[in-house]
């Protein structure tokens, strides 16, 4: 599984100079080499020490503000060492023990204010996401309000970093568990709005429009009261709103895969299937219309057909059969534009063949 | 067609356990297990998987056993976590030598065991992480040991379908963004488990999985991403 752990550490080491020299190794000129070698000799000495220090304290359990002062230290060297957090989690539970709410949270916003600084450099470490959220399973007056306005800046900085919209779902769903069941709608509404607000401001964030899938879907299930789009269950009055969403976005970037992938979720099954056959008929043949009318710019501009185009339109011809009952007869044309033009494709293009 | 340099590409994998002077070699010593098993498995692919000794590896791997918690860890005195202990099992596997941990075994299997959650998850180690990567080392790890049962793979199964989203992908958890990497690991639990058919919408998720393939040859793990030159990592 090495994969997760080896770009990780390319994205790393870029912000951090004590390991900048790691991803230009194999160019090392010789005497640049032989400099490096004599370098990290003595930060070589230095580390394996203090490691050697801190990971022989944790054998002997020595769990004190010392040792735990040596792991903060080791921590912020090299984030990745994960038994080095375990160790600081024993340490903490130790002194947990003598502490009532007010310390113990005392001690965790020490905990999540020192995580911030390390998320800072390495935005992308499991562990500290990791650690922070153990923080939170033990902290018993936990500042909602200041998780989020965390969240915020990190997306701000990132708006696709994975670990931090996984983050942002799970203090989601921690709030949630102290709510009464119409705040948590309203917290749901108010994250569905929040992916409104990221698309609109970059449509191409497929991170947004993942977790708009997922909340509109708890939206139409959990919503009978709210006074919403969700609130009737009429999926049809949605899907033509987010569809003028779509068309805006497609014509902006008609190569951007994300509202093409979102696109195909509109018009799947799971709208397609709970609507009347006259709207599906309606809405599939709209969107077909539209994305042929683009298409067509598209051909006079570049002079080649958009994939994006060709590729929703050959899964809208399989909705709009499926809906009626009728094959139009357009989609195996479709198919040979696409084995001609995306030829890394061909299998699954054939496949799809009438 | 250009050929493959097998000898150097057996004197690199080689000569990476051969970089002390440098300060990186010691800053990953987190993930030195991994990396022999990948090293390993680049050996086997060029039939050179003699080049390692293999006496040197099973001294290391026993030396990464904790007795504490019953697991490998990535290096001697780390703590025991699934990620390695998949990778210490696997590399005792393709060298054939699962018998030095024959004493070990019970605790072995308690310790991965015990990371299982009432959800049919598992946790990375005793501090709660949990990730769909881990569901499938724990169980392609139980594979490798023989003691796969129903009562530990369905309801690591059912766990595993829960995190299908609305392109078909699959994500870390239930409701979390599809990944390559993470579909990876959620199809090798459900082909160990010999339940790949219960996949549903299996249309999106071929689909989904073909357009990681952009327009260099490069392959992304999410969609709008920049090929990834080691493969398919959560970023």
């Amino acid at each position: 599984m090495l994969w997760m752990l080896y770009s990780k550490k390319s994205d790393t080491i870029r912000d951090d100079p004590f390991r900048a020299s790691l991803e230009r190794r194999t160019r090392l000129t010789k005497d640049t080499r032989l400099q490096k070698i004599k370098k990290d000799a003595v930060r070589i000495a230095r580390y394996r020490a203090l490691t050697d220090r801190v990971l022989d304290n944790k054998q002997n359990r020595v769990y004190n503000g010392k040792t735990l002062a040596q792991t903060e230290e080791l921590l912020d060297i090299n984030p990745e060492l994960y038994t080095v957090w375990n160790y600081r989690r024993d340490i903490l539970l130790e002194r947990f023990k003598t502490c009532d709410s007010d310390a113990i949270h005392d001690i965790i916003k020490n905990e999540l204010a020192l995580s911030v600084e390390h998320l800072r450099r390495f935005p992308k470490c499991y562990w500290i996401w990791n650690h922070r959220k153990w923080c939170l399973e033990y902290d018993p007056l936990t500042n909602w309000d200041a998780e989020m306005a965390m969240i915020d800046t990190f997306l701000k900085a990132d708006s696709r970093n994975y670990h931090v919209w996984q983050y942002r779902r799970y203090v989601v769903d921690r709030m949630k568990l102290g709510q009464t069941s119409q705040e948590q709608l309203d917290t749901d509404l108010q994250e569905f709005n929040y992916t409104t607000k990221m698309i609109n401001r970059d449509i191409s964030n497929y991170s947004a429009l993942h977790n708009r899938s997922r909340l509109v879907k708890m939206l139409f299930e959990n919503s009978p009261e709210s006074a919403t789009v969700f609130h009737t269950k009429n999926k049809y009055e949605f899907l033509v709103q987010e569809l003028q969403m779509v068309k805006t976005a497609f014509y902006t970037d008609p190569d951007d895969s994300s509202v093409w992938i979102y696109l195909k979720w509109l018009l799947g099954d799971y709208f397609i299937g709970s609507i009347s056959t006259e709207q599906a008929r309606q809405v599939v043949e709209t969107a077909i219309a539209d994305i042929n009318e683009l298409n067509q710019l598209e051909l006079e501009d570049n002079g080649v057909d958009n994939q994006w185009c060709l590729k929703s339109l050959v899964f809208l011809e399989q909705q709009l059969a499926k809906a009626t009952g009728v094959q139009s007869g357009r989609k195996n044309a479709i198919l040979k534009k696409l084995i001609e033009q995306d030829p890394m494709r061909i299998k699954r293009y054939e496949n799809s063949m009438d | 067609m250009t050929s493959l340099d097998k000898s150097k590409h057996v004197a690199y994998i080689k000569s990476l356990d051969d970089q002390k002077q440098f300060l990186e070699y010691w800053l990953s010593e987190h993930l030195r297990m991994n990396g022999i098993y990948w090293g390993a498995c680049a050996l086997f692919l060029m039939r050179a998987e003699n080049e390692f000794d293999k006496k040197t590896l099973v001294e290391f791997i026993l030396n990464c056993y904790d007795t504490t918690y019953g697991g490998f860890g990535a290096f001697p005195k780390h703590d025991s976590h699934i990620l390695s202990t998949l990778s210490a099992l696997q590399l005792l596997k393709m060298y054939d030598s699962l018998d030095v941990i024959n004493n070990k075994k019970s605790q072995i299997l308690q310790f991965i065991k015990g990371l299982q959650l009432p959800d049919g998850s598992f946790q990375g180690d005793r501090f709660g992480e949990v990730d769909t990567r881990f569901v499938y080392t724990a169980i392609q790890s139980l594979s490798i040991l023989e003691s796969l049962s129903p009562d530990i793979v369905d309801p690591a199964v059912d766990f595993i379908l829960r995190c299908q989203n609305f392109d078909g992908g699959f994500g870390l958890v239930p409701g979390s963004e599809s990944h390559s990497a993470q579909i990876f690991t959620c199809l090798a639990t459900l082909a160990i488990a010999g339940q790949v058919d219960k996949i549903k919408d299996r249309e999106a998720l071929e689909w989904w999985l073909s357009e990681r393939q952009v327009e260099n040859g490069g392959l992304n793990g999410r969609p709008e991403k920049l090929p990834d030159r080691s493969s398919w990592e959560p970023g």
